[in-house]
């Protein structure tokens, strides 16, 4: 019988996915490098105030695009050197699925338009990894092997999640070219990373304000804006030039921080200013009708619906978590079996 | 277990499949319906399953619910942001289906993502198990407008038999559904040769509605007529009928006390002759709740005691010679056996309250159904009920008191069932069963009523009792009844334990069931059915009676 695991010497992270190192990967965290933040691309950074955009025409479609990840199974792969000394790689079988709302037509309707499921199985230590197939009843799923050169216990997760971002931006980008330009305007989650410039119009909507780009003294302009007003656009430079704006989704209440309700905005720099302005003005007066109010979801209000509905529709794609853990650790199990009798 | 060729379905629509969310089981599942398609209650569906050894088996199954939900929502609200496009959601549809038959009679589970269709011709009569009936009668349409068969051989007693009706009243369905059962049996040719033979007692016991059976309805829209092509029965009126109505009061000449149905009605009376020698005297000592057991025992005395005098009596005539008194009316059989009563007795401890007390019955008695028993006309020898002359013979209760009325259905029943070796099968539908087999408190028909649920079956005769509540009749009178029938039900009703046949949709739907339809029961399917039935053919009332067949006063004129 051909080894399922490809001659790899996995064994099974005693402490499972929960307790193991599970670090919150920084999701939105994507650009680290240094950037320049330009305040005078709309108005001069001196009159900065909050705008009221006048409500513009949605396009047709409106697309949300998002992703999810899990861990299924940590692993640690043995390696020996010539001594017979052990040496770990820190490794994780994942799964990860990618997908989009459509809002289309009048009146409204939101559905799921289609959505892809991926899975990889990552080791750190640079050592090849092959593919693991699970194969079980009905149930048959690909595990592409992944090597890392890192080799910490977060660098599963780090790959995984780097792998999601990357399917992200390809079927975000598919669904915007897939439209004549002006005809669909695409939501991406989280910040934009795309390289290119697309034909089609996305934005990214950052969920979460930890780092604020505009200067100090400008952050009361943020405060004092109200719900369907926006921030003049900034522009943030760096391998992802974008122009950039901040807007409210919903009031703030007195018990909140007084960022609370609010979301930036970014999309790449090359579809122009003007072209910008407009997605800037339009995702103003638009996006509010999409909060989420605060008792239905603890991420509201930025956790827009058709977004937080969608997380759920990909974690259901995914599969059942105990079932694909279950079937992993006996695939590793028995293998180790059969090697102990060998 | 024969696993044979199954006929193909790939020609039925298949609607979805079973669903794995919920326990699928050999006896009920739950199916996903595909987008673009419909399940609606009632349909009869089947599933194509596979053993372990990929051998086919087919599930057969009646819809028995429906639902539709969103799918991945949290929250009731969330509708109002589906509805205004802001939240995504899938609309999960999924009906419930009851198994009633599995081919080959294999008990395993149907396997989530089986392929489910909704079946006609064929498969629809297996589904139901009409290919297994031998002599079918049509008792309905399912709601989409196909047959429903129950089996002869569950009625006319070779299997079964009797029919048990409930529903509230006003909506006027019991009789109409029973009267229908009736026509069916008559006239849908599955009595074959018996038909000539075969015989129906009605007793019409509140209004006028079934003294115009004979007469065809002016009511019938061309909708009611393709309905009744539709079941295979011809529409019309029951081409044989005979009515009787209780002789009137204070006229000597016996003439029936009707209503507005004056032609072609005999009156009826029984001769004192016939009272005593059938030991009527039973049903005509009523309300006797109080000292029951005692009354009852003075009645059974005096019962043997007029037999044999009816016996020993050498006047062939109506009338009756009691100990050499000649008796020509209940008045003063009244007199005579008040009078004799002491000897009657003569020998057993009773007490002189007791027999007051029966006196007192007697003449209450002859108050209200003294009339009906009398031997002072010559015409009163010819005014029997005859049932043999008809196919169907309707007898008038409706203006009668309650005694009486006990007592005609008492004395009617007891001649039906002391028929030497039983006799041609007869068919009798009587509403108001709870009044003449209560479960609770008395009636003096109660045992002969029992006598013809538990024994009747095979003395032919088959009693189609109607009732608003089965809960007040006898149970063992209700057990008996091979097919099962439920109108509307009131909502406390439908929960009690009598209508354990009906499964748990069916209860709810029964309080909300409109006129013109049913749900039936009966033993070979395992799930009730809901069925509706055509707007009689024959007229409810005078003016529902078509012209053409009423006497026309202006015929001749020009």
């Amino acid at each position: 019988m051909a080894d399922p695991l490809g001659g790899l010497d996995l064994r099974i992270d005693p402490w499972g996915i929960e307790q193991g190192g599970e670090v919150t990967i920084d999701a939105e965290a994507v650009d680290g490098d240094a950037h320049e933040v330009d305040l005078d691309v709309e108005v001069e950074a001196a009159s900065w105030a909050a705008l009221r955009p006048v409500a513009g025409v949605l396009p047709e479609s409106v697309c949300f695009v998002d992703g999810v990840r899990r861990i299924d199974l940590r692993v640690m792969r043995v390696v020996r050197d010539s001594l017979g000394i052990a040496r770990v790689g820190y490794g994780g079988f994942g799964s990860f699925a990618v997908g989009a709302v459509e809002v289309l037509g009048d009146p409204r309707k939101a559905s799921f338009h289609s959505e892809e499921v991926g899975r990889c199985l990552v080791v750190g230590g640079g050592d090849e990894v092959p593919d693991v197939v699970l194969s079980e009843g009905a149930l048959s799923v690909i595990y592409l092997g992944e090597a890392s050169e890192q080799n910490e216990p977060t660098t599963p997760q780090v790959r995984l999640h780097r792998r999601m971002r990357l399917a992200e931006e390809r079927f975000g980008r598919a669904l915007a070219d897939a439209l004549p330009m002006g005809q669909r305007l695409v939501v991406m989650d989280g910040p934009l990373s795309f390289e290119d410039k697309v034909k089609g119009l996305a934005v990214g909507a950052v969920k979460r304000l930890h780092e604020l780009y505009v200067p100090r003294e400008k952050q009361v302009v943020l405060e004092a804006l109200g719900p369907g007003e926006r921030t003049p656009m900034f522009h943030i430079g760096g391998r992802y030039p974008r122009y950039s704006w901040f807007l409210r989704l919903s009031a703030t209440g007195p018990h909140e921080p007084p960022w609370s309700g609010l979301m930036r905005m970014e999309v790449h720099d090359a579809i122009g200013r003007e072209a910008s302005k407009r997605l800037a003005d339009l995702t103003a007066s638009a996006l509010p009708v999409f909060a989420p109010s605060r008792a239905a979801d603890p991420r509201a209000p930025q956790n827009l619906l058709p977004i937080g509905a969608l997380e759920m529709h990909l974690r259901r794609a995914l599969g059942d978590a105990t079932l694909l853990r279950r079937q992993l650790e006996s695939l590793v199990r028995s293998r180790r079996a059969e090697e102990r009798r060998g | 277990m024969a696993y044979e060729a199954m006929e193909d379905l790939s020609g039925e629509e298949s609607v979805g499949v079973v669903l794995g969310s919920q326990d699928a089981t050999p006896l009920e599942c739950w199916v996903a319906v595909r987008a673009g398609s419909d399940l609606m209650l009632d349909d009869l569906v089947a599933i194509e399953s596979a053993d372990a050894q990929n051998r086919p088996v087919r599930f057969y199954g009646v819809v028995d619910q429906v639902r539709k939900r969103y799918e991945g929502t949290q929250f009731d609200s969330d509708a109002f942001r589906v509805k205004e496009g802001t939240l995504p959601a899938e609309v999960s549809y999924a009906g419930h289906v009851r198994v009633t038959r599995v081919e080959p009679e294999v008990f395993f589970p149907p396997t989530p993502g089986d392929e489910v269709r909704v079946v006609r011709g064929l498969a629809y009569e297996k589904a139901l198990f009409f290919d297994e009936m031998e002599k079918k009668v049509p008792i309905g349409l399912t709601r989409s407008g196909q047959k429903v068969f129950a089996d002869l051989e569950f009625l006319d007693g070779k299997r079964g038999a009797h029919a048990s009706v409930s529903g509230i009243s006003g909506v006027a369905t019991k009789t109409s559904y029973a009267t229908f059962l009736l026509y069916s049996l008559f006239r849908s040719g599955v009595l074959g040769v018996q038909t000539a033979n075969t015989k129906a007692v009605v007793f019409n016991v509140k209004g006028e509605d079934l003294l115009w059976l004979d007469k065809p309805s002016n009511r019938l829209s061309p909708e009611d007529r393709q309905r009744w092509d539709r079941v295979g029965l011809p529409v019309g009126p029951f081409p044989s009928v005979g009515f009787y109505a209780p002789a009137k009061k204070g006229v000597s000449v016996p003439m029936p006390d009707t209503g507005e149905r004056q032609d072609g009605v005999s009156a009826y009376v029984w001769t004192l002759k016939e009272f005593a020698r059938e030991g009527l005297l039973r049903f005509a000592v009523s309300d006797a709740e109080d000292t029951r057991a005692q009354l009852s025992f003075v009645a059974e005395r005096v019962a043997s005691y007029l037999e044999s005098a009816a016996k020993m009596d050498p006047d062939p005539g109506p009338g009756l010679t009691i100990e050499g008194t000649r008796v020509a009316n209940f008045d003063e059989l009244v007199e005579v056996i008040d009078a004799r009563l002491p000897s009657i007795m003569a020998g057993q401890s009773m007490s002189g309250g007791t027999l007051d007390a029966f006196k007192r019955r007697m003449r209450f008695a002859a108050g209200r159904m003294g009339h009906l028993v009398r031997a002072d006309h010559d015409g009163c020898r010819d005014a029997r009920i005859n049932w043999e002359r008809h196919q169907v013979t309707v007898v008038d209760l409706h203006r009668l008191h309650a005694s009486a009325q006990t007592f005609v259905v008492g004395a009617l029943l007891k001649r039906l069932m002391d028929r030497e070796h039983g006799g041609p099968l007869t068919f009798v539908v009587l509403d108001e069963l709870n009044k003449y087999a209560p479960r609770s408190g008395w009636s003096p028909i109660q045992d002969i009523i029992l006598d013809i649920a538990e024994r009747g079956r095979s003395l032919g005769v088959s009693l189609f009792g109607a009732q608003q509540t089965a809960s007040e009749v006898e149970r063992r009178v209700v057990a008996n009844a091979a097919l099962r029938i439920v109108g509307r039900l009131d909502a406390a009703e439908a929960e009690r334990g009598e209508y354990g046949f009906l499964t748990r949709a069916a209860r709810d739907r029964a309080t909300i069931l409109k006129p013109g339809t049913m749900i039936v029961s009966q033993p070979q399917i395992p799930t009730p059915m809901l069925v509706t039935f055509p707007r009689p053919g024959w007229a409810t009332r005078r003016s529902e009676v078509a012209l053409a067949s009423r006497p026309d006063p202006f015929a001749g004129i020009d």
